[in-house]
């Protein structure tokens, strides 16, 4: 299981602040960060601590099965996110 | 990672939860904020709240951090014969301010003393009664507004239009079936000059209901990426939208019954259009002339459909034209005053009927001592000040109050408004930070945050999609020895013999010992306005008392009110007047401007906001920049290729006015290829040590404060689509290391 970002997300960051173990994107520190109107967990990465959903001024976290239905679609846009970045970043990789 | 550390003191006193707004930006989200002892534990957003809905975003949320920052100016500072600055008492500097005025008024008379309001005071009532009412009371033409950097065309037409600067029709979103947004950027901004609670999402429920969006702007935005989006080049929306009229009345798609019953003037539509040509349109705008039909007959055709715009084409050289084109647009669709469409909103307190009853409003009464601009809203544009101080004669400029602003970065050619500055007999800055600006006053008198003060959403409250009321007390206890604003305002107008308030018999009652305070004036306006108690003949209405004791919103209505046009119009005859001579020159104006690029300066840089900033207050607190924060210009990869610039790269960018590296260089097809944009709020001095850490460059160096580069019927300043041209720092930078 893991944890899911929803539509409510205001990137606020305050989730990657008390992540333990780094898997909210984009980083403070990643280039697309000044511009991302959301941010997402990496299914694979995430340890189901709750730390995030505590921390969300907005409650637009949930653990998986306890999501809300009309943001079931969340669980693959979060998914979704780091496999394209991994294709992006193999691609980039493969270019050069 | 540092994790945050929440008041881990102990304290048997309870928490309590108070609600109220925020004070960052036009959204005016409601808030709830957890507070202990003196201490603000946390800010959330207010599920309960009519407009928001439980929507805020980071700025908002984090502006606690603003409240608590050791960078804040807590005490008055006194500026020494060597820069540095000392803190002296509210008293001496007071009555020091007071003696140096008086010294000015008696040489100079009062008409020599400027005020100079940044964005903050739209949610700073008192501030913003005591301003206009100080400016009125020394008679003074020199009331500068941040607004004539960003809006000051919507303020004339709405005058010329519809009767009032401060009534401004919104677009109704939630009701829509068609939303054209042009120049602007909700999903990072959370909207302006509409008061749309959970903007972005009320556009993704446009299209959620069938209904179409279409984003117009030179950069596929954060807003864009969402929805339909068609670019186009810096400055063409008055290109586009005069086109899609065109259109639409030759084709005859044009609601001729609404113009009939709605309007007055009408007659001027065609003549207006009648030199327009779809070709030269198309060159200007960069948008093909099958799309811009396809779009105005989308846009007539559609059951409901509103215009929106903004700063994309606000701060040009057209901006008047186009807000005027663009009300047009939604009149001339039968759009205006109906549900979906650009609608009158119900603020809480009628603001508009007040300054209309005060004559505080209109446009062109008299025109600035230099450059001859009409006023607007009796203000004069920013643009001006540096010659309206260095050029010699009565009514000099000679002293200056600059309240909760930023000019030294946020003015246009900024370097020429420091040294201005620099000649000014008495410089007061009312900030919380030394920044560029008020490290530059002879005194920084601290004010209140929003936080620590009374207040109402006396600017927003006029644009609300979800009609309410709320008025709270000041939330948290003020840090330090810092003092509202309009407390300020009103000692230093004690000192000089004035009453800050521009009402008749105000002089009068003042020399009485009567100073009647914001609050309640504005308490009067509410009460005996239309949604107010009427002194107790109506228990069900509204006071300032029945809110202050109401923890949280009053919703009044679920949506925009329609059917309102008579009600609401100022002018003589109730309808929208369209005709005016100043629109067919400045058509005329339109017609002959060239729009071909400069070939020494081949590119069109435009400005752009940042999710996490918002003026100047929020640089300073590492929540909002964080990280390795650095200032990016965007360029399309074709652009890229031909200028040698690389993914990363230090850029020089050079306008005819200025030049500024910019640390890097982000090569992205969201730009327009021949458009660059580029952050501002930048590369600032002073002692708020993150804002000045992370450095950058002010975007201002690169604009001009020329009287004829202005947007010229309203003197508002051209910052976007300024002509430049750029290298690549890599080598330059490289040798150097």
């Amino acid at each position: 299981m893991s944890y899911v970002i929803t539509a409510p997300c205001v990137a606020d960051y305050s989730c990657v602040e008390v992540c333990p173990v780094d898997c909210i994107s984009p980083m403070p520190d990643d280039s697309g960060f000044d511009a991302a109107t959301q941010l997402y967990i990496n299914p694979v990465l995430c340890v189901d601590c709750d730390a995030c959903r505590e921390a969300c001024p907005v409650n637009a976290i949930f653990a998986e099965d306890q999501l809300p239905e009309k943001w079931l679609d969340y669980i693959g846009i979060n998914a979704a996110h780091f496999q394209s970045h991994t294709q992006a970043v193999a691609e980039l990789r493969h270019d050069k | 990672m540092i994790a945050p550390i929440m008041n881990n003191k102990r304290s048997s006193s309870p928490r309590i939860d108070k609600k109220l707004f925020c004070g960052v930006c036009e959204s005016s989200c409601g808030l709830v904020a957890t507070i202990q002892d003196d201490d603000l534990i946390k800010l959330r957003p207010d599920p309960g709240h009519p407009n928001s809905k439980g929507f805020a975003c980071s700025k908002g949320l984090a502006f606690g951090a603003v409240r608590d920052d050791s960078d804040r100016v807590l005490q008055p500072l006194k500026r020494t014969d060597d820069g540095s600055f000392v803190a002296v008492s509210w008293e001496q500097a007071l009555d020091e301010i007071g003696e140096r005025l008086n010294a000015i008024i008696k040489v100079h008379g009062r008409e020599s003393i400027g005020l100079y309001q940044g964005n903050s005071v739209a949610w700073n009532f008192g501030a913003f009664l005591n301003l206009f009412g100080m400016a009125g009371a020394l008679k003074t033409k020199h009331l500068y507004s941040a607004a004539s950097i960003d809006i000051n065309g919507y303020w004339l037409v709405s005058q010329l239009l519809y009767g009032s600067n401060f009534l401004n029709p919104v677009p109704d979103i939630a009701r829509t079936d068609f939303m054209l947004c042009i120049g602007a950027n909700p999903a990072v901004s959370h909207g302006s000059m509409a008061n749309i609670g959970r903007f972005r999402d009320t556009m993704l429920g446009v299209t959620a209901r069938g209904g179409r969006v279409v984003v117009i702007d030179p950069r596929r935005s954060e807003t864009a990426e969402l929805f339909e989006h068609l670019p186009i080049r810096p400055n063409g929306d008055a290109w586009l939208l005069a086109a899609m009229l065109k259109v639409i009345f030759d084709e005859g798609l044009a609601d001729l019954g609404a113009l009939q019953r709605q309007t007055s003037g009408s007659e001027i539509i065609t003549d207006l259009l009648a030199p327009v040509s779809l070709a030269q349109a198309s060159d200007a705008a960069g948008i093909p002339v099958a799309d811009i039909q396809q779009l105005a007959r989308d846009f007539a055709a559609a059951p409901s459909a509103c215009a929106y715009g903004r700063c994309g084409m606000s701060i040009g050289p057209f901006a008047t034209l186009s807000k005027y084109l663009l009300d047009v647009l939604n009149i001339a669709t039968g759009n205006l005053d109906r549900e979906g469409g650009w609608c009158f909103a119900r603020p809480f307190i009628d603001l508009e009927a007040l300054m209309h009853q005060l004559k505080s409003t209109g446009y062109d009464r008299w025109r600035t001592r230099v450059d001859g601009f009409p006023e607007v809203a009796g203000t004069a544009p920013v643009v001006s000040i540096p010659r309206e101080i260095t050029t010699p004669g009565k009514g000099q400029l000679r002293a200056m109050m600059v309240i909760g602003a930023n000019p030294a970065t946020s003015s246009p050619a900024a370097g020429e408004l420091r040294d201005a500055f620099k000649q000014l007999d008495l410089l007061i800055s009312q900030d919380i930070y030394i920044t560029e600006t008020s490290r530059m006053a002879d005194y920084i008198l601290p004010p209140t945050t929003w936080l620590e003060r009374e207040g109402f959403p006396i600017f927003t409250q006029s644009h609300s999609g979800v009609p309410h009321a709320q008025w709270v007390g000041p939330t948290l206890k003020a840090r330090g020895d810092v003092r509202d604003d309009a407390w300020i305002m009103d000692e230093i107008s004690k000192r000089i013999g004035i009453v800050p308030a521009d009402f008749p018999g105000a002089q009068l009652l003042g020399k009485l010992g009567l100073r009647p305070s914001p609050s309640f004036l504005m308490d009067v306006g509410l009460r005996t306005g239309p949604e107010g108690d009427w002194f107790g003949l109506r228990p069900s209405g509204l006071s300032r008392k029945k809110l202050l004791n109401n923890n949280g919103a009053i919703k009044l209505a679920n949506g925009l009110p329609t059917g309102v046009l008579n009600k609401r119009m100022f002018t003589k005859d109730k309808k929208v007047n369209l005709d005016h001579a100043l629109f067919r020159t400045e058509m005329a104006r339109l017609l002959a401007s060239s729009f071909a690029q400069d070939e020494n300066y081949p590119l069109s840089l435009i400005s752009q906001r940042e999710l996490r900033s918002q003026n100047t207050w929020l640089h300073n607190i590492s929540k909002l920049v964080v990280a390795d924060r650095v200032q990016r210009l965007r360029i399309h990869p074709t652009d890229a290729a031909r200028y040698g610039i690389e993914e990363g790269d230090p850029v020089e960018i050079s306008s005819p006015y200025g030049q500024i590296r910019v640390p890097e260089a982000r090569i992205s097809d969201e730009m327009m290829p021949g458009s660059l944009a580029l952050p501002h709020g930048w590369g600032h001095e002073g002692g708020w040590q993150r804002a000045v850490a992370v450095g950058g460059a002010g975007y201002n160096q690169l604009t001009t404060n020329r009287a004829d580069s202005a947007d010229l019927p309203s003197g508002n300043a051209t910052v976007n689509g300024i002509s430049v041209r750029i290298r690549s720092l890599r080598d330059v930078v490289e040798m150097a290391s």
